[in-house]
């Protein structure tokens, strides 16, 4: 009896059991249908489309920047002026003045000769010391630098001090702004600056008597001057640059090879400085990891000039740039090779020769601050190619949300199917491998490279009918654990054109449209 | 049969529901002759079908695996038309007699929680069920007519049987409802058509989910309220002096539940193409609208018109009619019924039970209801101041339990004085 009641008094626990049966089921769902077109690989800014719609690559660049102010900077530069009581005891009265020197210096800066600058940043530093046993006054001026025409001039007071322990101040000065005329007092000269030294018994003070061996000294820096404006001869002579530029084009293509059957580039040298140059690209080299092909066009065979800029104008700064065009193509030059190259980087060898006729300006080359000479490079590359064993890699970000996992935790095992159709003229072998953060590998997402085969142009070039395919991915429980981990897909698609060795024009209506297709074992059980 | 698949069938026969309408819940209680007063302990639970095995329906108890051959199994069974039934009662019932002299002699007031389930299923819709689609690549898979219905609540009833004249008895139940859970599922035309390929699912059809409150899914939410009625008639009938017997025809649970405003229902009138997950421009991802279904997303593009509100359900009721006949060592019932609203067919039984003391040991034979046949066993132990009965009706489905689809247990006790 005491069963029976206690089974009816469980009754209602058991009918509170939530289970339910499991079983497997086999299903087929659609997934995910889209469309891949590999110009969108490519920022928007690096493609554009011809009339009839076929794909250009677009690269801009500037290849090569030289800011000639960067060429000759005014060095720091000290002078220092001590004037010292050679003989005996002299008595000074108040107000009286007993140094008043005029100094003109002359700045070695390398080979050029200026006339003029305004300085767009830069102090000086007057060190004074003085042993005079009373107050001074001590004036420093350059009377050839103004600003608002009005001479640098500053008057500062020196305590009293001795020999043994000289009285010292050290101040530090702006000159931005200033105008630096620097023809010397004769105004026929050039890197000259005329500096006064005066220094003056304290008039409300008292007679001091000086001896032998007094001195006040006078000690100055010009730091960090930086000209916004530099006018003079600017000598004549070379520099060389020799460097390498990462082109980022085709940094994603690993090997294979590729024959371009066109390209242009449009070279640009713009010439912003006041000054004759002679430009000579002694070398301009397409380098990848497999290759290097040096440009050969009648640019890097000769000489280029560029006449000087003129100022005027209502730009700011007031510069007429001198500009030099030319532009490059499978005429001209071995540019399609230079290019079919896959170069990572650009490698340039390039001399300049500043006054290549010597001062013909008379000395008055002139340069504003940041400007120079530009080499701009504007690429455009008809997408017409044939190519073998291409093989592109990319690594694509995952960012899988993680509360998915338990949807998808049921799934037993089976394939993922993706249904391609294919207007694009290339035959592919597509893998892909889910890595970690590190890049260390997890799984692939195909057992061994799918085939997606490649669509054939019509006699006119043009690919009017796809050709389809299907990729075939395990789905096991282990790899979709690693897709989840996962952070990175890492893309290795190697690609050959249809019809070699043709060369195949590529259009922006081309397209790989994919389905992807669920067909997997599926248990139904209580989650 | 095994210790492990007895204790399964036991546990299962324990749990779980009830359903071939012959209930008890509704069977008067016997009081003897020296009592006035009884109360009576029901627990009941059945579940059938003519193609569903109790390969399936076990796993609604331990959660067990449906293997292949299994499924192999059921789908063998199958027909064109496919229904499976689940029904429990667990409640407690007291009967009392009429005053002496009035014709009201007896009243009966009751106390329970009910539930029941049923579904009718085209044999495609069960394979679809049991296998998935992909078997049927390229094909439309007919789920027209289907329909799954579950159903909780838990009733306050009171009955009385009056005595007439002419050796007639008729009586009347009427019960008032707490509908605690609700989902009804049922397809007018509707078609699934997966492609050759899978690269596209099409569903195609008319059809109607209700849910009661999803916010309040507990076991004993109250979520609606609803009515019910019952009544019999009944006509003595004796084969010789000795025996008693009756032909009794009733009506159960005639009523409706109405759920609240809370309700939810999922009207569908549309052709629903899916391709997966869609994006223009797979490498231009940024500026796409990705939107990857989720059950909830798919109930919108599929319901656009679904919103909230009341609704009611009918109840399974059940029209019975059965002749009873009580010989000196053994008594005899046969009858068939019927249930209305239920996915059901016409059910008729034979039971009969050999009386020797104070025992009563039986077996039943039955036809049709959510199941094709069906058999059972039972035993009591009955006395002036308690009764006790247990059984089954589906002994073959604990025998059988790969190969056929019915379960079902009862246990009763009654106390008199």
């Amino acid at each position: 009896m005491k069963r029976i009641l206690l089974f009816l008094f469980a009754l209602p626990a058991f009918l509170a059991c939530n289970k339910q049966p499991a079983w497997d089921v086999d299903a087929l769902v659609p997934l995910v249908k889209s469309k891949l077109y590999l110009q969108d690989l490519l920022e928007d800014s690096l493609k554009t489309a011809g009339p009839e719609g076929d794909l250009r690559i677009v690269y801009e660049s500037e290849l090569f920047s030289l800011k000639v102010d960067s060429l000759f900077r005014i060095p720091d530069t000290t002078t220092e002026e001590i004037f010292t009581i050679p003989i005996g005891n002299i008595q000074l009265a108040p107000g009286q003045v007993f140094v008043n020197d005029t100094t003109t210096s002359s700045y070695d800066i390398q080979d050029i000769q200026l006339r003029q600058a305004i300085v767009r940043s830069g102090e000086i530093q007057v060190e004074l010391a003085s042993s005079i046993a009373e107050q001074t006054f001590f004036t420093y001026a350059l009377p050839y630098a103004t600003l608002n025409g009005v001479p640098f001039s500053v008057t500062e007071v020196i305590p009293a001090g001795s020999i043994m322990n000289p009285s010292t101040l050290t101040k530090t000065y702006d000159l931005s702004g200033y105008v630096l005329d620097l023809r010397g007092p004769d105004f026929n000269s050039f890197n000259s600056l005329t500096t006064v030294i005066r220094a003056q018994i304290d008039p409300n003070g008292n007679v001091v008597t000086v001896s032998a061996g007094d001195f006040v000294r006078s000690t100055n820096t010009f730091s960090e001057i930086v000209p916004e404006y530099a006018r003079g001869y600017f000598g004549n002579r070379t520099e060389s640059e020799r460097a390498s530029d990462s082109l980022g084009l085709f940094n994603n293509i690993k090997s294979g090879q590729l024959n371009l059957s066109a390209a242009r580039l449009d070279l640009q040298v713009v010439n912003e400085a006041g000054v004759d140059i002679r430009l000579k690209i002694n070398e301009l080299t397409a380098k990848s990891e497999n290759d290097s092909v040096s440009l050969n066009s009648s640019l890097t065979n000769g000489f280029i000039n560029l006449s000087r800029a003129r100022e005027g104008g209502s730009a700011n700064p007031p510069v007429i740039p001198y500009t030099y065009s030319t532009s490059l193509n499978e005429v001209n030059s071995n540019l399609p090779d230079f290019l079919s190259a896959l170069p990572d980087e650009v490698t340039y060898d390039i001399d300049l020769f500043l006054n290549p006729f010597g001062n013909a300006s008379n000395s008055n080359d002139f340069i504003y601050y940041n400007t120079g000479l530009e080499l701009k490079a504007n690429l455009r590359v008809p997408l017409r190619f044939s190519a073998t064993n291409l093989l592109l890699v990319d690594t694509l970000a995952l960012e899988i949300d993680q509360d998915g996992k338990a949807d998808v935790a049921p799934i037993q095992g089976g394939n993922l199917l993706v249904y391609t159709n294919n207007y694009y003229p290339l035959d592919v072998y597509i893998q892909g491998y889910l890595a970690d953060s590190n890049f260390v590998i997890l799984d692939s997402l195909f057992a061994e490279p799918q085939f997606m085969p490649g669509a054939y142009p019509d006699a006119d070039g043009r690919v009017r009918t796809a050709s389809s395919g299907m990729l075939t991915s395990p789905l096991t429980p282990l790899r979709i654990d690693n897709l989840y981990a996962s952070e990175l897909l890492i893309f290795s698609v190697r690609m050959s054109t249809v019809n070699q060795p043709d060369e195949l024009t590529f259009y922006e209506d081309y397209f790989v449209s994919f389905s992807v297709v669920g067909d997997f074992t599926y248990r139904i059980e209580e989650q | 049969m095994s210790g492990k698949r007895f204790f399964i069938a036991a546990v299962l026969s324990f749990a779980v529901l009830h359903a071939s309408a012959q209930s008890f819940w509704h069977e008067p209680l016997s009081l003897p002759d020296s009592a006035r007063y009884g109360v009576r302990l029901t627990g009941e639970g059945a579940v059938n079908s003519n193609a569903l095995t109790n390969a399936f329906f076990f796993g609604f108890v331990n959660g067990r695996f449906v293997n292949d051959a299994e499924k192999d199994l059921m789908l063998d069974r199958a027909k064109a038309k496919n229904r499976f039934g689940m029904d429990g009662t667990y409640g407690i019932q007291a009967d009392f007699r009429g005053k002496p002299g009035s014709k009201i002699i007896r009243h009966t007031v009751g106390l329970a929680e009910r539930y029941h389930a049923d579904g009718t299923l085209t044999q495609e819709a069960m394979e679809l069920v049991l296998y998935g689609n992909k078997r049927f690549a390229g094909q439309e898979i007919n789920l027209d007519d289907s329909r799954l219905r579950y159903l909780r609540w838990k009733e306050v009833s009171y009955g009385f049987t009056a005595q007439l004249a002419g050796g007639w008895q008729a009586g009347g139940s009427v019960a008032a409802i707490i509908g605690d859970q609700n989902l009804n599922f049922t397809t007018d035309y509707a078609r699934l058509y997966t492609s050759p390929t899978g690269e596209q699912m099409r569903l195609n059809g008319t059809f109607l989910l209700q849910q009661s409150d999803t916010a309040q899914p507990g076991p004993h939410a109250f979520n609606g309220m609803g009515f019910s009625v019952g009544g019999f008639v009944q006509k003595e009938l004796k084969a010789h002096d000795a025996a008693q017997g009756y032909f009794r025809v009733e009506v159960q649970d005639a009523g409706a539940v109405y759920w609240n405003n809370n309700s939810v229902q999922y009207p569908g009138d549309t052709l629903y193409v899916y391709n997966g997950t869609e994006i223009d421009r797979i490498l231009d991802v940024q500026d796409a609208d990705i939107n990857p279904l989720t059950p909830d997303s798919i109930a919108e593009l599929i319901t656009p018109d679904a919103g909230n509100g009341s609704y009611h359900t009918l109840l399974p009721a059940t029209l019975q009619a059965s002749i009873y006949q009580q010989f000196a060592r053994y008594d005899v019932q046969l009858g068939m019924n019927h249930r209305f609203f239920a996915s059901y067919s016409p059910f008729f039984f034979t039971r009969v039970r050999y009386r020797t003391g104070n025992w009563r040991l039986g077996g039943n034979l039955g036809l049709g209801g959510y199941g094709t046949w069906q058999t059972g066993l039972e035993a009591a132990y009955e006395s002036e101041v308690i009764c006790v009965s247990v059984g089954t009706r589906n002994a073959e489905g604990l025998a059988f339990w790969q190969r056929l689809g019915g379960s079902s247990a009862f246990v009763r006790l009654a106390f008199f004085w």
